[in-house]
């Protein structure tokens, strides 16, 4: 039932307002959405290895995680890129397992795996997966917690891999490789200031030594979230949980210290790539995702730029037809992150002018507010989405964690609830005039380069 | 809240321990022990089909209706039969261009009125096209369901194409399909597809030098009249799910719909030959700022009764649409270290479908990998490394455990129910067949479709990248590639 395609490549990624998250289908209690209710069972071994389960009994199959709270910001100068390459690593066997006998274990049981890297967190799942094969993940995730083997001629082989990847992902996409470059400019002195995948120059110098001291120093069970959701008894998953991973120790974290910097003063790039049209990127510095100010900077950017009535797709889009497309959205880091906007100019003469537009609808929103309405329908906006994704306890299981990892706080999502339900247009108007500041902006052109 | 932190008992957690051993000892990892936790045959699933009603209004409109209360929504979705395949080549590219003018605004509703509305009541709604079809889908909350029909109503019978977003709509297209050829995935899509469907309206879509050259002949006149030659309620297929009161929806249907009348349509059905001056050609879009080599490759396949369908399936599994178990990943990833991800396609279509590979490399080995590709499909035929009872019982397995996943809620079950009979010209009970199908294939049948319907010499083969970096290693082979340079 695949289709194809109809070409359309403008299509901006914008993230919802607020990540989806499961609710109760009681979402809306006189006229405010309602909190989420989270139902988990937490506990915690000896080790500090934590310990989340999701009960769900609507079908037969378990979905484990574990999530390891190291990721690229905890990279090192030199060596960035290292968390990606050792989620590679993490495949070629065990002192037990050979390579790639991970895959066929989870196959043969019936499920599914795969692992993935981000900024804060490195997470490896098996999914789908009958509820009576969850002793095979525990298993499979407690091997190779402690006894990777990494065998030199294998992590040269996977380092080519890596490099295509980054290939693939960055260096052959125009718009990821100047995003790259934007990034760079815009988050000199911190870990933002590379991509997950590395810098090629890093992946190609990463030695077997230096990843070796990687994985003793980070995988540890007091470094570690187990996530279990699906057809499962809580206390069966804590006494698995014990017989596998309790008698590991805990391990002294050494994590780097990250750090953020101020910016004072507005600065700009302008790259030439292949492109047929320009693109102009912002990138306003904003705190960190469990900032109070985040779900106002979250509603400002659907109002001026991501609903189909915003300000800038009625203004620039529909009326003056300056823009070809827009979109935005804003990180949610445990550091200092940023809102990106993206316009795209129906010509590179027309960046100018719609750079001014742009300014134009923001001041014009600072100046004027923005209506009750215009909340409404991102209220309603969030509403909606919360009310489909309820039933989904994957992407809610993957939101509490990553909260936990990030924020430490089971209870964010609730929190930006309140703050949604009692948001009005003057704290959409504070935020627009304490953050979208030239000052505090990266502007990154991406010019046609046969222009 | 009702968020439990379980401080657990010590005691109880202490006779827990007694009763079940020494369970915090150390596990002694071993081939067995990982092995045994693996074993495991799953059950052939069954997927219930969901109560529902199918009626005809008098204008001859299909519609489908099923009651599904889990959570306080409604689902609309449907089928407009022809789709692309309808396109003359004068009008190439008139169904993209009909789309998006379908779902900017309406007769009634300006495009700042139907955004507003959209949102105002929460409503997802969008037409799409297809090769054989158009497509809708949207949905509401259920106390918005009327509004939801009355949008869905108002896109399909009302669309608006002499407005002030027409041209900008044609503004937009143009620049969209010249930024296809600054995008290697489209480039390589495009100049696979127009080539490998000529000149049949499959390949339109992929042929943006065409899309260009006609934009201009798609005027307001032109849209509406191949809107009303094609959207037409006989040629309509509807469908809502969710927490819906069938008597009470069905009102509201016949309510929106029942007055709109149109002409029957006769659905054109343009002849797709076979093309064997592609078979074994090779094309190399020359990109120089490319860092890697876009391959794809592929050749014709069958068309949507292909009665060995479930076989090849499972065999095409095994060789390049199993992730990372199946032969070209083991093989270019695991064992070479060339590609991150590698695998093989079918798509069927009413006419004809295509058996694709789709890969990147550093461009240094893109012809290795292509005759490697070649290679690990020759070495099934030939028998040397035939598929085996083993690999077709895992991939049986894992589908038996994976396949309720895909109509997990009762709206997948029911969209598939109308796709199948309305679209395929299936059983109702088409899914469940599939399984029993697909629980039948031994491996010794498995090799025999794949022998039977795999051709290696017919690739027609598309390389987007830098010639300087790729083509030494073809001329060192002496295989001829033909360059062609991005205008």
């Amino acid at each position: 039932m695949r289709k194809r395609r109809m070409i359309n490549v403008f299509i901006v990624t914008v993230l919802l307002l607020i990540t989806i998250r499961g609710l109760s289908l009681a979402a809306e209690i006189n006229g405010e959405i309602a909190d989420l209710e989270f139902d988990y069972t937490y506990s915690k071994l000896d080790n500090g290895l934590e310990i989340y389960v999701f009960e769900d009994h609507t079908v037969p199959l378990v979905n484990f995680s574990l999530w390891y709270k190291v990721g690229a910001f905890h990279e090192k100068e030199g060596i960035t890129g290292i968390s990606h390459l050792l989620e590679h690593i993490m495949f070629l066997g065990t002192n037990t397992l050979e390579k790639d006998q991970i895959h066929k274990l989870v196959k043969t049981a019936g499920g599914s795996n795969n692992a993935g890297t981000n900024y804060e967190y490195t997470v490896y799942y098996e999914e789908d997966l009958p509820s009576s094969k969850l002793e095979l993940a525990m298993a499979i995730e407690a091997d190779r917690m402690r006894n990777l083997k990494i065998d030199k001629a294998e992590f040269l082989r996977e380092k080519e891999v890596v490099k295509q990847e980054r290939r693939m992902r960055v260096e052959n996409d125009f718009f990821q490789s100047s995003m790259e470059e934007i990034m760079a400019i815009a988050f000199k002195k911190s870990p933002l200031h590379h991509q997950i995948v590395g810098w090629m120059e890093d992946i190609d110098n990463i030695t077997v030594e230096q990843l070796r001291d990687y994985y003793k120093m980070y995988y540890a069970p007091n470094n570690a979230i187990m996530a279990v959701s699906g057809d499962v008894d809580p206390q069966e998953v804590l006494l698995m949980a014990e017989k596998y991973y309790g008698n590991y120790q805990a391990k002294e974290i050494d994590k780097p210290k990250l750090i953020t910097e101020e910016q004072q003063e507005e600065r700009v790039i302008k790259l030439s790539r292949p492109t047929r049209v320009p693109y102009i990127v912002m990138l306003y510095k904003i705190p960190e995702g469990n900032h109070q100010d985040m779900v106002a900077i979250n509603v400002l950017l659907d109002i001026l730029v991501n609903n189909s009535t915003s300000r800038v797709t009625k203004e620039l889009e529909q009326r003056k037809q300056l823009i070809l497309a827009a979109g935005a959205r804003a990180s949610s880091y445990s550091i200092p992150g940023f809102a990106q906007v993206i316009l795209v100019p129906t010509s590179t003469d027309e960046i100018e002018s719609v750079q001014k537009a742009f300014e134009d609808e923001l001041e014009k929103l600072i100046n004027n507010g923005v209506s009750e309405e215009e909340i409404e329908i991102v209220k309603r906006k969030v509403l909606k989405t919360n009310v489909f994704a309820s039933r989904d306890m994957t992407d809610l299981t993957n939101l509490l964690i990553s909260d936990v990892i990030k924020f430490n706080n089971p209870e964010q999502y609730n929190k930006e609830i309140k703050l949604l339900n009692q948001l009005s247009s003057k704290d959409i108007v504070q935020v627009a005039e304490k953050y979208f500041v030239k000052n505090k902006r990266t502007v990154g052109y991406i010019i046609p380069d046969n222009q | 809240m009702k968020s439990k932190i379980i401080i657990l008992s010590f005691c109880l957690l202490g006779l827990q321990l007694i009763v079940l051993g020494n369970i915090s000892a150390q596990v002694e990892f071993s081939q067995e022990l990982f092995e045994e936790l693996a074993e495991n045959t799953n059950e052939i699933p069954w997927i219930k089909i969901p109560d529902y009603e199918k009626i005809v209004l008098d204008n001859g409109m299909t519609v489908y209706l099923a009651e599904d209360h889990e959570m306080p929504v409604v689902q609309i979705f449907g089928y407009i039969k022809g789709g692309i395949s309808q396109e003359t080549i004068e009008l190439a590219g008139i169904s993209q261009f009909l789309v998006r003018m379908m779902n900017t605004g309406t007769k009634n509703y300006s495009e700042e009125e139907f955004a507003y509305y959209k949102e105002r009541y929460g409503i997802n709604f969008s037409v799409y096209g297809s090769n054989d079809y158009f497509g809708y889908r949207g949905n509401a909350l259920i106390s918005d369901q009327e509004e939801l029909i009355k949008l869905a109503a108002e896109v399909l019978q009302n669309p608006s194409f002499d407005t002030p977003y027409y041209q900008r709509t044609k503004y937009f297209l143009y620049n969209n399909y010249q930024q296809t050829k600054a995008d290697d995935d489209y480039l390589a899509a495009v100049n696979f597809y127009k080539n490998l469907y000529k000149d049949h309206p499959y390949a339109y879509s992929s042929d943006v030098d065409l899309l260009l050259s006609t934009l201009n002949n798609i005027t307001p006149a032109s849209l509406e009249e191949f809107h009303k030659q094609n959207f037409t309620p006989s040629n309509l297929i509807l469908g809502l799910v969710g927490d819906i009161d069938i008597a009470e929806i069905k009102k509201m249907v016949k309510d929106y719909f029942a007055d709109w009348q149109g002409p029957e349509v006769v659905l054109q059905e343009a002849e797709l030959k076979p093309t064997p001056d592609n078979w074994g050609k090779i094309i190399l879009i020359d990109k120089p700022d490319a860092t890697q080599a876009r391959i794809k490759m592929g050749y014709l396949f069958k068309d949507n009764s292909f009665s060995e369908k479930v076989v090849f399936d499972i065999a095409n599994s095994v060789f390049g649409g199993g992730d990372f178990e199946s032969r070209l990943m083991e093989k270019l990833r695991s064992e070479m270290g060339y590609v991150y991800n590698i695998g093989s396609y079918v798509k069927y279509n009413k006419l004809a479908g295509d058996f694709i590979i789709d890969t990147n490399v550093r461009p240094q080995k893109a012809c290795e990998t292509i005759e490697m590709v070649k290679g690990i499909m020759n070495s099934i035929k030939d028998g040397s490394q035939a598929i085996k009872d083993k690999e077709v019982y895992k991939i049986i397995n894992r589908w038996n455990a994976h396949y309720p996943q895909n109509y997990r809620y009762i709206e997948d079950v029911f969209i598939s129910i109308i796709y199948n009979i309305e679209l395929m010209n299936r059983d109702v009970d088409y899914i469940n067949k599939y399984v029993e199908e697909y629980n039948k294939v031994n491996g010794q049948q498995a090799q025999e479709v794949f022998v039977k319907y795999t051709y290696p010499e017919r690739f027609l083969t598309v390389i987007v990248g830098k010639k300087e970096d790729i083509l030494p290693a073809f001329k060192e082979k002496c295989i001829d590639v033909e360059v062609v340079s991005i205008n």
